[in-house]
């Protein structure tokens, strides 16, 4: 089982542009070369695509199908487009430090996401242990992390999984732990990376902790909780 | 189902599964048989086992084994499988790295299809340079590219299929040829024992080659296959 584990490091002020810290540029540009190496996948079919397109028409060429290509790859390339920016925004920029009620936050997601598994025949647990006191942190980077990671987790899961995402209290985090323990010798391809990075990025930013275990598929999310009193 | 000796049998090696179906789709617009991998330790094993690739492309990130060990660990046993690395890296180290590895030939993602499909050919021109245009067994001639057959200047028409399994038998003339081998160059399948279609193509073959009164140039070896060659001799 491989672990990775990132503990928050920056300490500047609120409104103020962060910088990198040292310790994390390396991390942050070998999940740009990640990202970049995930990027040019879909580029090359994009690439070959339009070549074919642009041959004359009327020979064997199907362009319905190539046009349908090279939209779906397009698509593809400004989602890993976006997830690139997020993450170096994630790394350059401070996060909000608010209080906000996790379940208000992530209820309707959890609910939709649990509809649309469902479907296709993954079933979605949740498991709390941890009181209510809200969570000091960035919402936006909370929903879009844990957002990544149950979209990682689904497409590792086949029909009659179940995933399990564990919630506890305890040494001033809220732990959430998203698993699936029937996902074994799942790929982890270099798209999924730029997601588990993004998600690590948004979590470690906001002073809370990450760690992935691959096989069995199982990464947990610490955030920074308001201790009562 | 493509038709092995006219499509070259070609093993992509993608991790990313919509290229890997886009280029098995465009290889084989181009009359390639393509057979797709997605794990480098299931390469290895493929390559290992009795199934024969004229050409091999691999991604150098690759799960279960990485592109570079791969061809570290085929390169010793298949010297003159022609291999073309497909890579997202740009860095000279890495393309240095991957011929020093054994690999013949490197392109750097995104390609252009132009581009592959020219090296794919250069790197297969380089390999089937030692397979003549024409064999010859007897007074049977096949020329591969004219894909013509004479016997004593009696022009033989074989369908596309019979003609693959000649070529198969005469590039192997003298040796036996399994029916395994013959079901995985010639129809890209398997081998599957319970299939009688390589004999019966095969008397369609013989058929045509052998007529009566000629020499018997195509032999059955029992138990194993077929074998191409002049009992005379």
């Amino acid at each position: 089982m491989s672990s990775a584990m990132q503990t928050p490091s920056s300490t500047a002020g609120r409104g103020e542009r962060a910088s990198v810290p040292a310790d994390n540029t390396e991390k942050l540009l070998a999940d740009i070369v990640n990202g970049l190496h995930a990027m040019a996948q879909p580029l090359t079919i994009l690439r070959v695509a339009i070549e074919v397109l642009s041959l004359p028409e009327g020979g064997a060429v199907d362009h319905g199908r190539y046009v349908g290509i090279s939209a779906r790859q397009i698509e593809r390339t400004c989602n890993l487009f976006s997830s690139l920016q997020d993450l170096v925004t994630a790394n350059l920029r401070e996060a909000q430090q608010e209080r906000f009620d996790l379940w208000e936050l992530l209820g309707p997601m959890i609910e939709d996401r649990r509809a649309l598994l469902q479907a296709s025949g993954i079933g979605l647990v949740v498991a709390r242990r941890d009181p209510s006191e809200p969570i000091v942190g960035d919402a936006e980077r909370t929903e879009q992390a844990i957002a990544e990671v149950l979209t990682l987790a689904a497409s590792l899961s086949s029909r009659g999984d179940v995933i399990e995402l564990h919630a506890s209290r305890g040494g001033g985090f809220c732990e959430l732990t998203l698993q699936n323990t029937r996902g074994h010798g799942k790929r982890i391809s270099s798209s999924d990376r730029l997601s588990l990075s993004l998600a690590c990025a948004n979590i470690v930013s906001q002073q809370g902790k990450y760690e992935l275990a691959e096989d069995p598929f199982c990464v947990s999310l610490a955030l920074p909780v308001q201790e009562p009193g | 189902m493509s038709i092995g000796a006219a499509a070259r049998r070609v093993l992509v090696v993608e991790d990313d599964i919509a290229l890997a179906d886009f280029l098995r789709a465009e290889l084989e617009s181009q009359r390639f048989s393509v057979e797709l991998l997605h794990d480098g330790e299931e390469a290895v094993n493929a390559l290992a086992a009795e199934r024969r690739f004229d050409l091999l492309i691999l991604d150098l990130n690759l799960p279960g084994l990485d592109g570079i060990s791969l061809i570290e660990k085929v390169r010793p046993t298949q010297p003159r499988l022609p291999m073309l690395v497909l890579t997202a890296r740009n860095g000279i180290d890495d393309k240095v790295k991957a011929f020093q590895s054994g690999a013949d030939d490197c392109l750097t993602k995104p390609f252009s299809l132009a581009e592959l499909l020219a090296r794919v050919q250069a790197l297969m021109r380089r390999n089937s340079g030692l397979i003549p245009n024409c064999s010859q067994v007897a007074d049977l001639t096949l020329l591969r590219e004219e894909r013509r057959v004479e016997r004593n200047g009696r022009r033989i028409e074989l369908t596309p299929r019979e003609f693959a399994i000649l070529e198969v038998l005469m590039r192997n003339a003298g040796r036996p040829v399994s029916r395994a081998t013959l079901l995985e160059e010639v129809w890209n399948m398997p081998a599957e024992p319970s299939t009688n279609i390589v004999d019966v193509y095969m008397k369609y073959v013989r058929d045509k080659v052998d007529r009566p009164g000629e020499r018997k140039l195509t032999h059955t070896v029992r138990g194993f296959g077929y074998e191409l060659r002049d009992a005379d001799a």
